[in-house]
Formats: C-alpha cells, structure tokens, sequence
C-alpha cells in the first residue's frame, strides 16, 4: 500500500516536474525576448533609426531555446534529490525511489523505509515539492524589460562625435574625396571597398565596415603611393602654370593665395614667386611680376591695398603685352620660314616632339605645344627644350587687325581675344575684358587638370572682381 | 536486530561507557562506529585524556577481549604476534606457538608511532586479514578483532611516522580534544573521590555481529553514492574537480577505502539517528574522521600549518549537493 501511494507521489511529482520545465522554458523566453525587444528599442532610441527587424528578430531567437530548456530538464533522480531538499526528507524520497524502481523492498529496512517516507510524504502535496516551480529571475527580467520599456521614449536621442556610425561614414567620405583625385586599378578596387563598407553600415554591420575601409585605406595608400611622382610633375608645371597665366590675367590670384598666411609666411611665399618669376621665361614680364612680387612681400599690405596696387601693375603690364605682340610677329616670321624650309625638304610639319621651331625673342613653340595649348620654355644653348609647361595666355588682337596666325595643328585651342574694334595701342579698362578673361580662365579649367585648390582661388578672384564692379 | 534494538544497544553502549567517561561524545560516537563498521581506529591526542579507558571501558562493556600493548622503540613484532617456543613434553621436544597480545578482541596499540616500522607492519595482516602468519604458519584472530591505536600529537622525538598504507587500514583517525570546563568538573568529581562505577555488559560479540550485519543493509541511493565519490575524487590533487587548496597542499588523495569508509559509516550513523536510509548529511558528519589520515600533505602545507580538516571542509564547500 505504502508502496503504490508512493509510487503516485513520485509519479506525479515527475510529471509536474516535466511540465513546469516546458512551462519555466517558455517563461524564460517570453522574459528575455520581452527584455531583448525593449533593448532594441532602447538603442535604436538613442542611437540608431530602422532597426525594427531585429526588434523582431532578436525576440524570436529566445523562444527557439524554449524546447531546448524542455529536453535539457534534469533526469527523475536529481528533480527528486531537489525534492528531497526542498522537504528536508534526507534522501528518503531518491533511495525509496530506486527502492521502488528495483521491483520494491528486498530486506526489512527497505519495507521500513518506503513505510517511513509514505508516512511523512501523506501530509504534503506534490506541487509543493516541486523545484523551482517558479522563477523569481523570470519576474526580474520582466521587470527590467517594463521598466526599459517605460523609460526609453522620454529619453533624447544621444548624438555624439564618437558613434560608430557617424565616424565611419566620416572615414568612407574621406576616402572617396581621396580617390576622386587619383586613378588606376588600386582607385577602383579601394572604391568597391568604400561600398561595401557603405552596404555594411546601412545593415549597421560596424564591424565588417571598418575592415572593409581598412582594407580602402591601404588600397589607397598604394594608389596614392603609385600616383605620387606623377603628382609631384603635375604640381611643378601645374605651379609654374597657374602664376604665369593668373599674373598675365591680372595677378591677383597670386594675392589670393597668400590668404590665411601670416605676415612671415606671406614673405616667404613670395620670394619663392619672385625667385620662380626671375628664371621665367617671359622675358618683359619679369619686371613687373618681380614688383608684383615685392609688394606681397611688404607687412601689412591687406586685399585692398594690393588690390589697387595690382590694378597699378596691370597698366604696366600693357607694354608687356605689346612686347608679347612683337614676340608674336617674330614667332609668325619664324612660322613661316621654317614651313618653306619645310617644304623646301619635302617634309612640312615633320618636326620630332621636342624639337624647336624657333628661339628668337625668348620664346620657343614646340610641336607639343599644338597638342597641349602649352608653350614651352626656351631651349638653352645645346637646343633642348627645358623641363616645365607654361600657359599661353590668351592674347590681344595682333597689331594692323590680321588675324594670329598659330603653329599648325592648335585650331581650336587658343582662345584669341577680340574685344571690340580694337586699335594698335589702344588701352581697355579691365572690365570691359573681364568677362573674356573669366570665359577663357573656364576654359582653361575644362581643358586642363586644374589643382582643386587653384580652381576654388580663382572662382573667388572673379566673385571678389565681381563685387568691385 | 531490528532497527529499533539497534538504537537501543547503541543508546545503552553511550550511557554505560558514560558512566566512566565524561564528555567527549563525539570521540565515543566514532569509536562505536568503528566497532559497528569493522574498523579500526586512530586515536591522537594528548596524554590524560581517557583514551585508553575509554578503549578499555567499551570492550568491557561489549564483552569483548581486550590488550593493551604499549609500543617502544624495542618492541618486536613477535612482541605483538607471538612466537614459536620449545617445550618439552614426555620427553619429546617441540615448538608450540605462543600467542602474543593480539590475539584478543580489542587491541588498544598505546603510542603506536614510538615502534619502529618494522614492528607496526606487524599488524598490517592483522588489521586487513583479521589473521597472522608465524612461521609459514597462519592463525585466525579471534573475531570481532579491532586495533584501536593512540599516537600522541606533539611528541616526536624518536617516533616514527605510520607509513600510508597502514594509516589507510584505519578506518577512522580520531582527534580527542581536552574536555569542556563544565565536564572537567565532573571529571575531577569522579576521579578524586570514592567514586567505583560498575561497568555491565550490554551486549556481546553476536550482537555486535547482527548490528554490523542491520548497518550493513541500510539502503543507499545513487546521489548518495556519487556524492561520496565526489568527495574522494575532489581530495586527489590530479583530478580536475579539485578546487585550489587540494591542489596547491595535497600530495595524494584517498584511496577507494576512504570512500567505502565514508559509506559504511554513515549507514551507522543513519541508523542510530533512526533513519532507513543513508542521507548526506550523515556522510557530512563522518567525512572528517574517515579521511583525514588518508590526505598526504606535501611540505608547503605542513609549512604552512595546513590541516587536512581544513582541506576536507573545503571540498565539501565546493561539492554541490
């Protein structure tokens, strides 16, 4: 007799234990992925938007364990040392359990055993045996999830410098600002990477975005390695450029350039100008661009005053041009005898690249310069051609109103000017020519691989003689 | 024996050897579950505590022979054994083996570390086989046969450690403490005066027997089982659930008699609690006693002053139930 009623006992105390652990299982999950849903909702109020998928998802993950918690529940013997515990039976109920589950009692301490524990076990109810029935850790999570819950609407979004997201969006722009002034296969590739990485941020995948923008960085530090020497040759003639044709337009930008100096940095820039104007070619121009040069170097001088100053050279500079139209007529005359030499030989318009076509008056036009609107510097004495570009700047209509007459194959590269019913001497205040000198500068910039910088200067030199107009 | 007449012999064994002995309750409980369990003991304490009465007192009162042997350096092992002697009889000589002092019930083995090892190896078949051999020659010792051993703490000149294999043959080592204030007046009471107790019988060896055989029976469960080898494991240094202490002091663990010692002894105790069973709690109770002498401690722990009570309580602390 003893022996069924404990066999109920154990019986139902096991089946109530099997239930409570499906049952605590999914207690479990409804706690954490109700705790889980209102962190989601938490972060994406405080850092992040659209993050509603993982709202779901994230949730939906706990409940998977739920089964797994049922099939991991601990096997009869130990809920039932638990049970011992929690009724202080002194493994009464295991041993009369292995007792029973060896076919009953085999010696009399046994029968009194299985007696024993009947007796003590009739004033008690199996679910008050049961381990662990509830949960007080379940009811914490829930908690804390309410609590998350009510409080994260009432908290400001946080917006600080250091959050992922933003630093790295800040290091993928960087980069692409980079590559946008480089070429080759390593830009392309380093590109692709910029995206990804950009992918990855949108799926707010941080981690695989910053190892794709590493692996962007280096591919652009081997572009920017390999663009390097090209870079420097480009800065040299682009340099050398840019004075000779902002100075010959009307010299100010070199003033511009030397915004945001101080007064010691100023002094060295332009002796640096002054130092690069004197090995010039241009011959006439020289002076003028060297005085140009000295007033830079003066303390104090503001926009204004060199400004005026400028406007002072410019007049000067008018005689230059006139010697830049007697250059002109000497370079036409050269033109011409060397295409009736030319054809005397059979071979017009064979020259070798490089190869001068005239050298009188300082200046030389060589068979490049038909490709590149570029004229080089004179040849020295052995006739090559020095290394460096400079711009041939637009040039006033040639004296008598023929037209200028350029080197062969430069159709449609020159800008030639025309401003009105120009006469032989004739001085034009500078707005009137403005406009052309803008449109050609534009040109320039279309046509040539302008430094950013230098295109930005020179858009503010014409905003800045806009105003004064 | 039922349960109950277990109970009653065990009550009356306490009050009867109560009557001489004052206090140390704890001792007395290991000392009769020794008796019970089959063991052996190993008495350490100081001098003047009663631990030779009290051996003394319970053989008398369980009816059982008793020796005293108190070893010194120069005992032999035919000291404790016996020995052959020529006798002559109807003019015919021959050897007749005389026996020594441990052919008797209880065997209480008085400063047992002053013999060298030669003579306390000499009761390793006796401790384990119940039987020693003499001259090719094995005789039985009377049954039940218990080696009650005392070793005395502090002294150690010229003492020689028990090896482990015959500390291990004990089944509990017993650390006797000085009584309680409160008992020392009793004590001076009692042994200061005309005071003569009358020890009686209680029972006798076959009731012992049927007591041994009842103990024997008490159901244990599986957790029960595992818990005890969890215990022994955790007191072996190279096993991996051996929390840091066993690790850093212990030398070697105990062996599987410590586990059958731990098992036994708790069935007693569960007995004489009135239980049917054997709960974890009796093995708690007995853990100290029944495997103290079986951890070798290495020499940073003996340094250190590290007890292997110390190390036992800390395996039980880290054991989950």
């Amino acid at each position: 007799m003893e022996k069924e009623t404990l066999k109920k006992f154990l019986c139902e105390v096991l089946s109530l234990s099997a239930r409570d652990a499906a049952l605590l299982g999914l207690k479990w999950a409804f706690a954490l992925s109700f705790l889980s849903a209102s962190l989601i909702f938490l972060i994406s109020r405080l850092f992040f938007e659209g993050l509603t998928l993982y709202f779901y998802l994230v949730p939906l993950f706990w409940f998977a364990l739920a089964p797994i918690y049922y099939l991991k529940r601990p096997d009869p013997l130990k809920v039932l040392a638990r049970v011992d515990q929690n009724l202080k039976m002194e493994e009464r109920l295991v041993t009369s359990f292995e007792v029973i589950e060896r076919n009953g009692p085999g010696s009399l301490l046994e029968s009194l055993l299985l007696k024993d524990t009947c007796e003590r076990l009739q004033a008690m109810k199996p679910r008050e045996a049961l381990p662990g029935r509830t949960s007080g850790k379940v009811f914490v999570l829930f908690l804390s999830a309410l609590i998350v819950f009510s409080v994260a609407p009432f908290l400001p979004k946080i917006e600080f410098s250091g959050a992922p997201y933003q630093e790295l969006i800040s290091q993928a722009s960087a980069i692409l600002r980079e590559l946008s002034f480089l070429a080759g296969p390593e830009k392309d590739q380093a590109y692709l990477e910029v995206l990804k990485a950009k992918k990855q941020l949108e799926a707010l995948n941080f981690k695989e975005a910053s190892v794709n923008l590493e692996e962007a960085k280096k591919l652009l530090e081997e572009a920017m390695e390999k663009d390097k020497e090209t870079l420097q040759a480009l800065e040299a003639s682009e340099e050398l450029s840019f004075l000779t044709w902002s100075i010959k337009n009307n010299s100010l930008s070199n003033l511009l350039r030397l915004e945001g100096l101080t007064s010691q940095e100023r002094k060295a820039q332009a002796e640096r100008i002054a130092e690069k104007l004197k090995n010039s070619p241009q011959g006439p121009l020289s002076a003028t661009l060297e005085e140009l040069a000295n007033s830079l170097m003066e303390d104090g001088n503001d926009l204004e005053e060199v400004g005026k100053k400028l406007l002072e050279i410019q007049s000067r500079e008018e005689s230059a041009y006139a010697s830049l139209d007697n250059l002109l007529s000497q370079l036409k005359d050269e033109r011409a005898r060397v295409e009736l030499q030319a054809k005397a030989s059979g071979a017009q318009g064979q020259l070798e690249p490089g190869q001068g076509i005239g050298t009188q008056g300082g200046l030389s036009i060589s068979k490049e310069e038909d490709q590149s609107g570029y004229i080089k510097s004179p040849p020295n004495e052995q006739g090559n051609l020095p290394q460096g570009l400079i711009y041939l700047p637009p040039l006033p209509m040639e004296g008598k109103g023929e037209p200028l007459v350029l080197p062969q194959g430069s159709e449609g590269k020159y800008q030639i000017f025309t401003p009105g019913e120009s006469q032989e001497g004739a001085f034009y205040e500078y707005r009137e020519v403005l406009f052309l000198y803008e449109k050609s500068a534009s040109e320039v910039f279309l046509r040539q691989a302008f430094p950013p910088d230098y295109e930005e200067l020179a858009k503010r030199y014409y905003q800045i003689l806009e105003g004064l107009r | 024996m039922t349960p109950e007449k277990f109970q009653e012999n065990f009550r009356l064994i306490k009050e009867e050897v109560g009557k001489i002995l004052v206090g140390q309750e704890d001792v007395l409980m290991g000392l009769m579950i020794c008796l019970i369990a089959r063991g052996h003991a190993l008495i350490e304490g100081l001098p003047g505590l009663g631990k030779t009465l009290m051996v003394r007192s319970l053989a008398q009162v369980l009816d059982l022979g008793f020796s005293r042997i108190q070893f010194t350096p120069d005992l032999m092992p035919a000291d404790i054994t016996g020995t052959m002697v020529l006798e002559e009889e109807s003019g015919r000589r021959s050897f007749r083996f005389q026996e020594g002092p441990i052919f008797s019930n209880v065997i209480l083995a008085d400063e047992i570390n002053r013999a060298t090892p030669k003579t306390q190896s000499a009761l390793l078949e006796a401790m384990q086989e119940g039987q020693v051999t003499i001259a090719r020659k094995t005789y039985q010792l009377p049954q039940p046969f218990y080696v009650f051993a005392t070793q005395n703490p502090i002294e150690m000149e010229g003492t020689y450690p028990l090896p482990e294999a015959q500390l291990d043959r004990f089944f509990f080592k017993i650390l006797i403490g000085y009584p309680q204030d409160f008992e020392m007046v009793e004590v001076l009471s009692r042994t200061t005066s005309v005071y003569q107790p009358d020890l009686r019988k209680v029972i006798d060896g076959s009731e012992l027997w049927e007591m041994t055989s009842l103990a024997r029976e008490v159901p244990v469960s599986r957790t029960v089982y595992e818990y005890v080898i969890n215990i022994v494991e955790s007191t072996r240094p190279q096993n991996p659930k051996s929390g840091e202490m066993v690790r850093r002091f212990v030398r070697y663990g105990s062996s599987p008699r410590g586990a059958q010692a731990l098992i036994l002894a708790a069935k007693v105790r569960a007995l004489e609690k009135g239980r049917f069973n054997v709960s974890l709690e009796d093995v708690q109770a007995v853990c100290l006693p029944a495997l103290r002498h079986r951890l070798i401690l290495n020499f940073e722990a003996q340094a250190e002053g590290i007890s292997p009570d110390l190390l036992i309580e800390d395996v039980l602390k880290r054991i989950v139930q």
